[in-house]
């Protein structure tokens, strides 16, 4: 059944159970014949500029037309003239899109939709994200089961070339227990990379996880987690809001979907309360109208001081070569060899950031907004990109305890 | 990305902008270590900004039937909001003054802020105001007591049987590898145990890098002039990003304006509606002059000017359009010498 069939959001469950039910034969195989289901998380923020959802869709030609009886709707591309998935609104300011598409086809698509999009985002999961969301898995799986996790940080920096760049495994890829062995053409770069990705019983990764962490930094950034299926595979989640089904179910997986989506939900909420807390409110003159209010810093501390050539290229990246995951506008001033303030604009979703970068840290001030996917963003960025073992601070809170979030049952009424 | 010429800290220390800055940063609690928040550690949070605060007509009209000049109203930098219904009017100052200067009307105007007038000027009911301090920042000076002028106008004042608040001055000076703040005068009792006896540093200075932390506010009205191309850059930059979120908030395949008031709300976040007309006028010139540079270097976006200079109107074709007009605002030039607004 096509897409441009379906009228019913059951139809829509059944297409896309189908479809992951049809894979059960190849679970665990090397290599997929067809398309994984995927869903790619979204964040949209209706206080910036206030677009409906359908609304920021149609801006980059889509249009969503809901399903009957239920809170589906399919997602026409008009400038491709075909159906892509559908969309889902699974919890507040979170939409989801499922697709049966393939990686290489829906990647450069959601990068389209959000990049221009200043009401929408992607999921930015950081590594310290990742790391609670390790403790679920450990929770909620049986420690027999098998869990992969993917370390990755490739510091853009610490060479002149910046490398073009894609953390999206390809779904056809082996899952060796560990990976980046470069083949005999294969050029290594002179920089710091790692990719690492384990495969291991869960009782064995929880006991080798926390030495290993110690003893090498790269191995803070988790930037991909299996959650375990309840019937074998897997859902594969992205630093990126990405997550692909290696399960036969596809309702499990929304279930799972749901679930980190209100993880990363309450740490944006717990982010956004830290930032506010520390609130300056000022009266600036003499109306109420002319309120001015300003956040607690955000302040990334490195876990060492940088050299000067790569705080140069760093900054150089971000804001002249406009590196698009950071995603930031601003002309840097420089105040010494490794110190420049930048009054930049968080194009991502068009506001105001006063950023100041040193060898040792970032410190950035939100002047007035919603800001919680920024903090995630830079934090994520950062961390796969410079340095993983970064410690970050909102005011006085570290960024670490806020994403120390429990979701109990109370979610589910 | 060209450094701008440092400003040695000494110096640094005597620019109101940067007192003014250094004021919201000290203020600021958990403010991420650039600046000690000696004010947020001693109680007090900003509650305005270039308040008005206007005197009750039968005190104008006793001030000059006794030949007090004054101003009225007096626009102080900050008013800082304490514990236990206090406040402190707080200036920033490059030099302080003699009891004959030009700022001696507005000192004068504050030092008469006792609770009961400032009561009235903020609106507030009698007995909310139990303590009023007015506190100069500025840059210490070895060889006159910041506070001759203030105090003289203040006995002045008293004289003619006007009462007064207590005054006492913040100075800020360069030792060693910090900057440090000393008190003097009638500093309001958990400020002066925050700050000490002995001189405390409030900021680091780094022996190769401008030690100012960011600017929260790029420009305020009636400080003294100054050289200072750091000043110059970031209003420059705040223009341009001002404007740049306007074009980047717009859709692709309409019409955007993109106007002056706007951007100057956004420049000043909000206080440009408090602006004298003379005041908002020459930012408006300047932020004109800097923006209307960017999009003449735009070639491949009409841009047309609005009439009476309210700003500058495009029709943004495509995402490409937002682009060029973004790479295009993204330069910086120094402004025209003539330009005189800082």
């Amino acid at each position: 059944m096509d897409i441009g069939d379906i009228r019913t959001q059951d139809e829509a469950v059944q297409l896309l159970e189908g479809w992951a039910e049809a894979r059960r034969t190849e679970l665990g195989s090397a290599v997929t014949t067809r398309p994984l289901v995927k869903t790619y998380m979204l964040e949209h923020s209706e206080k910036h500029l206030g677009p409906s959802l359908g609304r920021a869709f149609a801006k980059s030609g889509i249009t969503l037309t809901p399903l009957r009886d239920g809170d589906f709707e399919t997602i026409w591309d008009s400038r491709q003239q075909k159906y892509v998935g559908f969309l889902e609104r699974l919890i507040n300011r979170h939409p989801v899109i499922y697709t049966t598409e393939k990686s290489d086809v829906m990647d450069p698509w959601v990068k389209r939709l959000v990049h221009r999009n200043p009401s929408l985002d992607r999921l930015w999961i950081s590594g310290m994200t990742f790391h609670r969301l390790w403790s679920a898995v450990l929770a909620q799986s049986s420690p027999n089961r098998f869990g992969r996790i993917v370390f990755q940080h490739d510091n853009l920096f610490e060479n002149a070339m910046d490398l073009p760049f894609s953390a999206d495994a390809d779904e056809s890829e082996p899952e060796a227990n560990i990976s980046m062995e470069p083949t005999d053409d294969e050029e290594v770069p002179e920089r710091k990379a790692t990719r690492f990705a384990v495969v291991d019983r869960l009782s064995t990764l929880e006991r080798i996880l926390p030495a290993m962490r110690s003893l090498y930094g790269p191995l803070r950034a988790i930037s991909q987690l299996r959650f375990p299926g309840a019937r074998g595979g897997g859902h594969d989640f992205y630093y990126n809001g990405k997550v692909t089904n290696r399960t036969d179910s596809f309702s499990e997986h929304r279930l799972r979907v749901r679930y980190v989506l209100q993880v990363y939900s309450a740490t944006t909420l717990r982010a956004e309360a830290a930032t506010w807390s520390g609130v300056e409110k000022m009266n600036v003159g003499n109306t109420e109208a002319t309120k001015w209010i300003l956040g607690a810093p955000v302040r990334i501390q490195f876990s060492q001081a940088l050299t000067p050539a790569v705080f140069d290229r760093f900054v150089e990246s971000v804001f002249v070569r406009k590196n698009r995951d950071f995603n930031l506008w601003g002309n840097p001033i420089r105040l010494g060899p490794t110190k420049v303030h930048v009054y930049a604009l968080d194009r991502h979703v068009a506001q105001q950031l006063f950023i100041e970068i040193t060898n040792t840290n970032i410190l950035v001030v939100i002047p007035a907004a919603t800001c919680g996917n920024s903090i995630h963003r830079l934090v994520t960025n950062v961390q796969q990109f410079l340095d993983p073992a970064i410690d970050v601070w909102i005011g006085d809170q570290s960024y670490e305890s806020l994403v120390n979030v429990d979701i109990g049952i109370n979610a589910l009424n | 990305m060209n450094k701008v010429s440092q400003t040695s800290p000494a110096d640094l220390i005597a620019s109101p902008l940067y007192q003014v800055n250094l004021v919201l940063w000290m203020a600021t609690k958990n403010n991420g270590g650039r600046v000690r928040p000696v004010f947020a550690n001693a109680g007090y949070e900003v509650l305005f900004i270039e308040r008005a605060l206007n005197l009750p007509p039968e005190l104008k009209q006793t001030l000059v039937q006794a030949g007090v000049t004054f101003v009225d109203p007096a626009s102080p930098d900050f008013i800082l909001a304490g514990a236990k219904k206090s406040y402190v009017i707080l200036e920033c100052k490059k030099t302080m003054f003699g009891a004959d200067s030009s700022t001696a009307a507005q000192s004068r105007s504050l030092l008469l802020q006792v609770p009961r007038i400032f009561e009235l000027a903020l609106v507030k009911k009698a007995g909310s105001v139990t303590n009023v301090s007015l506190i100069y920042l500025s840059r210490q000076d070895s060889k006159h007591d910041l506070l001759d002028g203030i105090n003289a106008l203040a006995e002045h004042l008293k004289k003619a049987k006007f009462k007064t608040i207590t005054a006492g001055a913040l100075s800020l000076h360069v030792s060693g590898k910090a900057i440090r703040l000393r008190q003097s005068g009638n500093v309001p009792q958990p400020l002066a145990h925050e700050v000490g006896i002995d001189a405390l540093e409030v900021q680091e200075v780094a022996d190769d890098s401008d030690p100012r932390p960011l600017y929260l506010i790029p420009w305020l009205p009636d400080t003294e002039s100054e050289n200072d191309e750091y000043n110059k850059r970031a209003f420059a930059e705040r223009v341009k990003l001002s404007a740049a979120q306007v074009i980047d908030s717009a859709r692709a395949g309409t019409d955007v304006e993109i106007l002056l008031s706007d951007v100057l709300g956004l420049l000043t976040l909000g206080y440009d509606k408090n602006l004298s007309n003379a005041a908002y006028r020459r930012l408006k010139q300047e932020s004109k002059g800097i923006l209307e540079k960017r999009f003449r270097s735009v070639k491949d976006v009409t841009i047309l000017s609005l009439p009476d200079g309210a700003g500058w109107a495009l029709t943004l074709k495509d995402d490409a359009a937002k682009e060029s007009i973004l790479n295009g605002l993204r330069a910086y030039e120094p402004p025209d010498p003539q330009v005189q607004l800082f």
